[in-house]
This record gives structure tokens, C-alpha cells and sequence, in this order.
């Protein structure tokens, strides 16, 4: 099996989970059971309780959503823009290309979890917050790659001679260039929801990404870690969560370069 | 070179003052009256207006942003709410840990990378080499917040061999570096096993080998040496990375670096202190950025002589 293969099989079944996340789930993700706080697993609740009680199963189950959701905006979000700002750049050139691409310079040195961070914190934790804060630090990579593909497309022949031909500007780059940026921005698309994962279960873990209670991966591991003697397999089940999917993006990113340019081989980033 | 130098340093002046402008903005994103919500909602109705004023929030925007520049150029970054002390003193305090840690983190991630990525590239055809992907793979896909705990259950509390947190000997930075090294030495392994790929490839490689130079010379003399140009960028970028990255790592272990700092800044709600840790850290980012291409353009000769 290749390594896309694998990768998109990791992904779609956490699609999935999150998609059937109310058939899934056994028990609500928010119900509360003091009582029976911390309960070891067992066949009813198969990763046990945390300390309020509630099924972590179905936290983690209801978590992928959130976390794979968040992912999913701000790849497609910061997708889109990058698109939109690389494109006119690169297609104008000139001047609007030197100050956009400083301006995206200097987005591309900031530090982003930091920036993110900071923004939220700021902001206060809420689902809105967290897509706006995470979008500010991760379109400008798209924006450099988008401009320099349309930069040599744009003197292929076949741009050319729809040039010649007449063809609009508009419809050129969306209906001549557009189609051959695909594959490059599926494969930044699988990198940055890697990284944007990573990201949120970091940010929620310190209690900044949503709004507390709200079961995501990060914030289940948050909680774990406070009972990390008595119930560690809570932190290791939301961990281990992450990783795999995190893992998958990156194989699927890593098998899709490799399968649309076989010449680089293995490895190269 | 000289105009690759100029545009490089514009670049790096650009961004610092994009990093001021943002921290400014950051007190200005609070919603509602930052002052409510820095000092809750008992406080007084003077002690707001002492703190408005203080914190030069009573003055129109433009003359607000000036003053705080005018404070930066001095190194005065305000005072904490919560300590009362000088912003710029505590970062003074709480920077030296931070460092402590990233220098440890990246010395173990090059024991253990640097070794991996070579012979990765160098066996490329045998059933190690995809296993030893897949722990790259892995080690590059394993979120902070999950290693650390591991590690803290495995380590202190099961086995007991070191201490769970806070600073102090040599015990107590092992955990800490280990969790920031593992995903960072598999990062370095994959760079450093690309960029020797590309060099193993060469005509001089092949020159060498029918010379009859043995592995030892050919792998870390001939190969490591030609890589380490794209190396150089990797490392800087990587420490940059880990200056910045090691909030989370901190709060873990309870390490009193910068990140806890800024941590618990924020659930003080001591936003002065917050603005001036994200201001000197990120600063610090795009200054080691710059060294960083500094210095790749000096090891590089296709860079010093070009223009």
C-alpha cells in the first residue's frame, strides 16, 4: 500500500468519525456523572471517565469533529485567499507584486503559534477566535506558493495563446491557470491542516483555543494531564488521536507529492 | 551579495515594525474596555482611571503609539499588573531559562537527527531505510502537548528517574529537551537525509568513491559537508522556531521560562507583561531568522558572489 493510500485512509476514517459523531458516540460528551468521576474503563465506557464523569470515548469522538472542523476552515479559508492575493500578484506583477509579496514576507516571518496565541488570548476563546487567529498566521504560505506557480504558468504556450486569442483576464486565470494550481494546493491544503491541528490541540491545551468544556482533542488531553497518575490513558487516548491524524495529513501530503512528481523522490521538503 | 544583504536587512526592519505595530494593536484588540477587564469587575472607578492613565489609554491613538515606541527605543516596556514590576526585568529574568532549554532541545535533537538523516539517505535501498521514515514520520507528526506527558508518566512517575518539574540540576532539563527534541531531531533527520540525498547524486561523490576514499570520508567528509549549506538554514529556522515554541513545553514541566511567563500572564489577564513577552519574542525570532540567512550566505559561495 503507498503511502497516499495509507494517509487518506487515516484521514477519511477520522472524516467519518467526526461526520457520525451523534451515531458514534456512546454517551453525551458533556454529561456529567461526579460520582463516578475517573471510573476505569470498562465495556460501558471504554476509555473510562474523566474527572467530571464524563465518557471520554465520546469526548474524543465529539473532539474530532471540533479539531478536524477547524482544521477544515482555516486550511479552505487561508486556501482561498492565498489563491486570491497569489494569483493577482503574480498575474499583475510590478508593483503590486513587490508590496504584496513583502507584505507576505513579513507575515512569513512572524512567528505563528506566538501570534496566534496572542490573539486569542486577547480575543477571548471562542470557535470564531480561533479560525480568525490561526487563519492571520497560515495564509501567507499559500499566497508565495500560489504566486510562484502562476508566475511560470503564465508564460506557458498554451496561456499564451489564449492570450492571443483574446481570452479575458478573469476567465484566463480562472478557467486556464486555476486548474493546474490543484494539485499543488491539495498538497499544502494536507500540510497546513497537519499543522493547524497541531496548532489548536496546543492552544486549546492551555485552555486558549474554545471555550471551556467544549470537548476538543487538546482540551481532553488538558485534562488528562491534571490526572496523569490515576488515569493516564486519557492524556495517551487524546494523544494518540492527534498524532494519527496529524501523521495522516502528512503521509497523504508526502504520497501526493510524490505521486505528481515522481523526479524529486523521497524526503525532500 | 551587497544587494541580497540590503533587501535581507529591509526584509528584517519591515518585520520588527510589524511586530511593534502588532504588539501596540494587541491592548487594542481587547473587547470591550481593556481596563475591565484587567482589573475585574470590582474595581473602582478611580482605579480604573489611574490604570487608563497609566497605561496612556485616556490619549487619542496616534499619540498613544508614539509614546510606546518612543518607551521602546528605551527598552521601557511598562510594568506588570499583577508584580508591579518592570516589564522588561521579569523577560530579563525568565529569558536565560528559555534559552537554557532550546539550546539543550537542539543539541539532543542533532545527537539523534543529524546520525538518522544520514543514514537514511545513505542505505536507500534497504527495508531500514522505510521504517526508519516512518519513524520520522511519526517523530514529526507527535504534538508537544502529547510527548510531555508520556514522558513525565514514563519517566518520573513510574520509573522515577527524574524529577517531573520546575528548574534545578541537570535532571531536571532531560525531560523538557527530550520532548522538544523528538519531534525537532525528526525534522532535522528528514532535512538533513533530503539535502544528502542530493548531494550523494553528485558527479564529485561518484569521483570519490572510484578514488577509493572509505565511507567515513565519503559520508561525513565529502557528503555532510556539501549538505551542510541547506543544514545551516534548517538549524537557524529550527531555533527560531524553538525560542518561540517552547510555551507549551514549559507549562508542562513548570519550567520558569518566557512561555510560563506569558502563560500565566494571560490567565492574570496582565496584559502589559503579555505584550512585552510577544514583542521580545518575536523580535527574537526574526532577528535569529536573519542570522540565520547571515550566515547560510556566507557558508554559501553561489550566494557571496552573486551580484
Amino acid at each position: 500500500m503507498s503511502k497516499m493510500q495509507f494517509g487518506l485512509g487515516i484521514v477519511t476514517f477520522f472524516a467519518f468519525t467526526a461526520l457520525l459523531a451523534p451515531w458514534l458516540a456512546p454517551d453525551n460528551p458533556n454529561a456529567m456523572a461526579l460520582s463516578q468521576s475517573l471510573e476505569p474503563p470498562s465495556q460501558a465506557h471504554l476509555l473510562g471517565r474523566d474527572e467530571n464523569g464524563s465518557d471520554v470515548l465520546s469526548r474524543l469522538i465529539y473532539g474530532c469533529r471540533i479539531s478536524l472542523g477547524v482544521a477544515m476552515s482555516v486550511s479552505f479559508i487561508c486556501g482561498g485567499i492565498g489563491l486570491l492575493i497569489g494569483s493577482w500578484s503574480a498575474y499583475l506583477g510590478g508593483w503590486t507584486d513587490k508590496i504584496l509579496m513583502r507584505f507576505v514576507d513579513v507575515f512569513l516571518a512572524f512567528p505563528g503559534f506566538l501570534i496566534a496565541l496572542a490573539m486569542v488570548a486577547v480575543l477571548g476563546p471562542s470557535l470564531r477566535n480561533l479560525i480568525l487567529a490561526l487563519c492571520l498566521t497560515s495564509w501567507a504560505s499559500f499566497a508565495r506558493l500560489v504566486r510562484g506557480e502562476v508566475l511560470h504558468l503564465k508564460t506557458r504556450e498554451y496561456v499564451l495563446s489564449a492570450q492571443a486569442l483574446g481570452v479575458g483576464h478573469l476567465r484566463l486565470v480562472v478557467l486556464h491557470i486555476w486548474p493546474n494550481l490543484f494539485s499543488l494546493l491539495m498538497i499544502q491544503v494536507s500540510f497546513v491542516m497537519a499543522s493547524t491541528l497541531l496548532s489548536e490541540a496546543g492552544l486549546s491545551f492551555l485552555g486558549l483555543g474554545v471555550p471551556p468544556g467544549t470537548p476538543t482533542w487538546g482540551s481532553v488531553l488538558n485534562s488528562g494531564r491534571r490526572v496523569l497518575s490515576e488515569a493516564p490513558h486519557i492524556s495517551f487516548a487524546a494523544g494518540f488521536a492527534i498524532m494519527s491524524l496529524v501523521c495522516g495529513f502528512n503521509l497523504l501530503a508526502d504520497g501526493l507529492r510524490e505521486f505528481l512528481d515522481p523526479r524529486r523522490g523521497k524526503g525532500a521538503l | 551579495m551587497r544587494r541580497y544583504l540590503w533587501q535581507r536587512l529591509l526584509l528584517t526592519l519591515i518585520s520588527l515594525a510589524g511586530v511593534v505595530l502588532f504588539s501596540f494593536i494587541l491592548m487594542h484588540l481587547i473587547p470591550g474596555d481593556p481596563v475591565d477587564q484587567m482589573l475585574g469587575e470590582l474595581a473602582s472607578e478611580q482605579e480604573k482611571e489611574n490604570l487608563r492613565h497609566e497605561l496612556g489609554l485616556d490619549q487619542p491613538l496616534g499619540r498613544q503609539f508614539l509614546k510606546y515606541t518612543i518607551a521602546l527605543a528605551s527598552l521601557d516596556l511598562g510594568y506588570s499588573l499583577h508584580s508591579r514590576e518592570s516589564v522588561t526585568q521579569e523577560i530579563l529574568r525568565h529569558f536565560p531559562a528559555t534559552l537554557e532549554l532550546s539550546f539543550a532541545a537542539l543539541i539532543l535533537a542533532l545527537a539523534w537527527g543529524l546520525p538518522l538523516g544520514v543514514y537514511t539517505a545513505v542505505h536507500s535501498l534497504r527495508w531500514t531505510q522505510r521504517l526508519l521514515n516512518l519513524v520520522v514520520l511519526i517523530g514529526m507528526s507527535l504534538p508537544g502537548v502529547f510527548i510531555g506527558p508520556v514522558l513525565i508518566y514514563l519517566f518520573a512517575l513510574k520509573l522515577d528517574w527524574f524529577p517531573v518539574s520546575e528548574r534545578g540540576g541537570l535532571e531536571h532539563i532531560v525531560l523538557p529537551s527530550m520532548s522538544l527534541a523528538l519531534p525537532l531531531g525528526a525534522v532535522i533527520a528528514r532535512m538533513t537525509g533530503a539535502a544528502i540525498s542530493e548531494v550523494l547524486a553528485q558527479d564529485f561523490m561518484r569521483t570519490a568513491k572510484a578514488k577509493g576514499v572509505g565511507p567515513w570520508g565519503l559520508y561525513f567528509q565529502h557528503a555532510l559537508r556539501n549538505a551542510l549549506i541547506p543544514l545551516i538554514t534548517i538549524i537557524g529556522l529550527q531555533l527560531g522556531a524553538l525560542l518561540t515554541g517552547t510555551v507549551i513545553t514549559e507549562t508542562i514541566f513548570d519550567w520558569q521560562g518566557l512561555g510560563t511567563l506569558i502563560y500565566s500572564s494571560i490567565q492574570r489577564r496582565d496584559y502589559p507583561m503579555v505584550q512585552g513577552c510577544i514583542l521580545v519574542v518575536a523580535c527574537t525570532y526574526v532577528i535569529v531568522n536573519l542570522l540565520t540567512d547571515l550566515c547560510y550566505s556566507i557558508a554559501d559561495p553561489k550566494v557571496r558572489l552573486d551580484k
